[in-house]
């Protein structure tokens, strides 16, 4: 018997997004598809469980307002939902049991559907819709498995997200019951357990944070090397149109700084991270299809980056520095081009600024602005400006 | 036959005659000699005005003498202590017509006046055998002594003055009256809760023709009513006496001749009652046993007992007086404003002036809300509150319209208790002269009544930590199923 859309919608809810936004234990049923999937975008599904919903939408207003003071969202839009099943598939993808007998491509199988899914989903188109998905799936990397591997004196035994029986840790003493219990996040479980390629599940996971520009930023500090887990940051139509306002940019900002830092990397390290990852996109975007009329947005983005990194400088330092050119070549053109546009900003828009603060902010930025990577860009930008 | 004695005599020849200290004549009695017995009440009347006869009375002795010429005059005689005692007797005698001597035993020489400061002496004796021989300086007079006369008994048979003003006076009096009234005159000192005491006397039977003996009731009133001293004095068979010593009275309506306060001849346990119109005198030798008006009071015995009699289910309290008060304007100059009235329609104006009040003036003013409009108080002065009708504090739980007062003009605590307020209520006089009560818990703080509650929302407060913290999202992993693809399709080409 078919599962009806509304059952279907309760289902996803109440164990998979509910758990995402509000933390809990996370139980993913049965696969979606993309065409469920979609079909739970053509109405609105209230939850029957109300505090549950309650609770939901507490936890996401108080997300928003770590960005922006706002105070309530109207439900879940259609395209969240479809947003949601696909994360629901997609985590599913390395469930360790997918793979059965004559169906070891289930895992591919699935995979495939997911990302035919969220490339049919629209990217956002306006700060506020941005907004609303991340604060659905501001968390998303945060999903996590425990492993546990447990052994007796005369066997051993592994469960994947599974409780362990009661059976096998009894007389724990007597039967010298050791459990070993791991955690494993969600970008590393098609390598602990699951049978989904690694490679097809970065672009997934990549590719969803795609549809969700404000959790991309707010992951913006993750270490996306060529053989990382995590995808690489890349700017999509969603990250463009979020960057193209200035809403949108204050909002990015915002995600980036007060994102999920990498502790362990140190503040600088992060730093350098962050416009790696930047810079890269930018430098692809620009070079790339996108062509420099796209590539204004973000550049302007790099530029309030800048412009945010010398303020900081000039109000916390009685001796102020100039900013350090970074050595990393990608990090070299997110510095370079953000100085090269906020020098111009501060020509053109500087009113906002004292005159002291003009010459202050120049001074720090005149290093990165003064290198020949930005000069390029400078003209680029001033002949854009100018037509 | 009397000659003066000078300066710095000392040989005198009138036996048991001898000189003081002062050199003055002096023998061991003193004597006044007076014509008729009017003169010897003149002088006890004279004499007793200003002094008591306590220190003469031991030695006192007054009697009847007959001169040879058979006239009957009366001598007084007393112990001559001091030529200051006889001083005092010869000035009386001297008023009332009386001569005074100083003598031993028989022969008594004329006691000494302006003309011999110093006395006189007898210059030569008359040889005679009887009982009193008297020297004056214009006659020498022997007399026999005659029965004596008993100063009590010449006080009781003197007739007393007509005096109507003693009917009137003050202070405790007696009441003899008939057997038949006694028990009448009770009761009715029982009616008008008169204190007064009852005996009743017993007198022999004036003649053989009496059956029995003579009983009337004695009443002592220690303060009768002025409003029943006509009725009493005037009801026949009812004497009211007035207690003028211990154990003499004298009715109302008149006076001794002599003072009998300073006669002290009267016992204390019995009683002489001294009746007018020449009556003989009311003796009681021993006063019976009095008991109070009270005590004979009417009692009437009720049919029900007193146990199965049931209990009163509530009581009637007594009508207040109710006065028609009117509330008038005054041209006074009110103070002590400390209450205002505000009618309904003014509260919202109140509530736009709350914004402008001061700090103080909302911390001290209390308000009530009634159906009538609301009332500010404020002990320190409503003044500052310019709205509504002022209104003065007259009374602690009283208050009148400002410029207004009231007629008739009680004082305020007479008003608040004719209106009979009970304790915990503040009263309002309106300019009608009605009266509005409220309440004193009725009044709340001003600060807490000013602000309108605001709609709000309960919010279930969780702590800090748990709030700012975020639960972990823990991944399981559930059966899947045989065919976990069933039913999974991509999407359709026009998803969205």
């Amino acid at each position: 018997m078919a599962e009806t859309v509304h059952a279907l919608a309760e289902r996803l809810f109440a164990g998979f997004l509910a758990p995402l936004v509000v933390g809990g234990t996370m139980t993913p049923g049965h696969p979606i598809g993309g065409e469920a999937a979609f079909s739970l975008a053509e109405s609105d599904h209230p939850s029957a469980d109300i505090d549950l919903r309650a609770h939901v939408d507490l936890a996401r207003v108080r997300r928003a307002r770590s960005l922006v003071p706002i105070d309530r969202f109207d439900g879940i839009d259609g395209a969240s939902w479809v947003l949601a099943a696909a994360l629901h598939d997609l985590v599913l993808t390395a469930h360790p049991e997918l793979a059965k007998t004559f169906q070891s491509d289930n895992p591919q199988k699935l995979l495939t559907i997911v990302l035919a899914t969220l490339d049919k989903i629209p990217p956002t188109q306006t700060p506020g819709e941005a907004l609303a998905r991340h604060t659905l799936f501001a968390r998303m990397l945060e999903i996590s498995r425990t492993d546990r591997a447990i052994s007796w004196w005369t066997g051993k035994a592994l469960f994947l997200g599974e409780e362990v029986p009661a059976r096998l840790t009894a007389w724990p003493e007597f039967r010298k019951v050791q459990i070993d219990e791991q955690h494993h996040p969600l970008v590393t479980l098609p390598a602990h357990g699951g049978r989904v390629d690694p490679l097809g599940f970065r672009e997934a996971v990549g590719r969803f944070l795609g549809r969700t520009p404000l959790t991309d930023f707010a992951y913006l500090h993750r270490d996306a090397g060529d053989d990382s887990l995590f995808p690489p940051f890349s700017l999509t139509a969603s990250h463009l149109a979020l960057l193209g306002t200035r809403a949108g940019r204050t909002l990015a900002l915002r995600a980036e700084c007060t994102g999920n830092v990498d502790r362990s990397l140190g503040p600088q390290n992060s730093l350098g991270t962050a416009d790696r990852a930047l810079g890269r996109a930018v430098r692809l975007l620009a070079h790339g299809g996108g062509g420099w009329g796209r590539a204004t947005a973000p550049i302007a983005y790099l530029g309030e980056r800048v412009l945010r990194r010398a303020q900081q400088e000039l109000a916390s330092a009685s001796d102020p520095k100039p900013l350090v050119l970074p050595s990393d070549p990608e990090a070299i053109v997110a510095l370079t081009w953000g100085a090269a546009w906020a020098q111009l900003e501060i020509a053109l828009h500087g009113e906002s600024f004292s005159a002291l603060e003009r010459r202050g902010l120049l001074a720090l930025i005149a290093p990165l602005a003064s290198h020949g990577a930005a000069s390029d860009v400078k003209a680029r930008l001033e002949a854009s400006l100018a037509s | 036959m009397l000659e003066r004695i000078a300066l710095h005599q000392t040989r005198l020849r009138t036996p048991g005659l001898g000189l003081d200290a002062k050199g003055v004549a002096l023998g061991a009695k003193g004597l006044v000699l007076l014509p008729s017995i009017d003169r010897l009440v003149a002088f006890l009347a004279v004499y007793t005005r200003e002094r008591s006869l306590e220190d003469l009375l031991q030695s006192l002795v007054i009697r009847a003498v007959k001169s040879k010429l058979g006239t009957r005059e009366l001598v007084l005689e007393v112990s001559a202590e001091s030529s200051d005692r006889m001083d005092r007797l010869a000035e009386t005698a001297r008023l009332v017509g009386g001569f005074s001597f100083t003598g031993t035993s028989r022969h008594f020489v004329q006691y000494r006046d302006a003309a011999a400061p110093f006395g006189y002496d007898a210059g030569q004796l008359l040889p005679s055998d009887a009982a009193l021989v008297l020297y004056h300086d214009t006659f020498t007079q022997s007399y026999e002594a005659d029965a004596p006369i008993d100063l009590r008994a010449l006080l009781l048979r003197l007739e007393p003055h007509v005096d109507p003003t003693t009917a009137l006076e003050d202070g405790p009096r007696w009441f003899v009256t008939e057997q038949g009234l006694g028990p009448a005159l009770i009761h009715y000192f029982v009616r008008s809760r008169v204190q007064a005491d009852v005996t009743i006397a017993e007198w022999p039977p004036e003649s053989a023709f009496d059956e029995g003996p003579v009983r009337r009731y004695l009443f002592q009133v220690t303060d009768l009513p002025p409003r029943m001293k006509r009725l009493l004095h005037s009801t026949p068979g009812i004497v009211g006496f007035l207690p003028t010593a211990p154990g003499v009275a004298v009715e109302a309506g008149f006076r001794h001749p002599v003072t009998l306060r300073a006669c002290p001849v009267f016992d204390g346990g019995g009683m002489v009652f001294l009746r007018g119109h020449r009556k003989e005198p009311l003796i009681v030798k021993q006063l019976p046993q009095l008991g109070d008006v009270r005590a004979f009071a009417r009692v009437e015995l009720h049919g029900l007992d007193v146990g199965q009699k049931p209990a009163a289910q509530q009581t009637r309290a007594p009508e207040p007086v109710r006065v028609p008060l009117r509330i008038v304007p005054t041209t006074r100059a009110f103070r002590n404003v400390t209450a205002s009235f505000l009618l309904p329609h003014e509260v919202p104006l109140f509530r736009k002036l709350a914004y402008a009040l001061p700090p103080s003036t909302i911390a001290k003013t209390r308000i009530a809300i009634t159906a009538k409009g609301a009332f500010l108080r404020n002990s320190q002065g409503i003044e500052a509150i310019p709205l509504g009708e002022f209104f003065v504090e007259v009374h602690p739980q009283l208050h009148l319209p400002a410029g207004f007062d009231f007629i008739p003009a009680v004082a305020p605590e007479v008003l608040h208790r004719a209106l009979g307020t009970p304790p915990g209520v503040a009263v309002f006089v309106m300019r009608d002269g009605k009266a509005l009560s409220v309440e004193e818990h009725g009044f709340v703080p001003l600060e807490t009544l000013l602000l309108e509650a605001t709609p709000w929302e309960p919010l279930a407060a969780e702590p800090i930590e748990r709030a700012l913290g975020e639960t972990p999202i823990e991944l399981t992993t559930n059966e899947l199923g045989f065919f976990p693809l069933s039913g999974v399709a991509p999407p359709k080409e026009t998803a969205l």
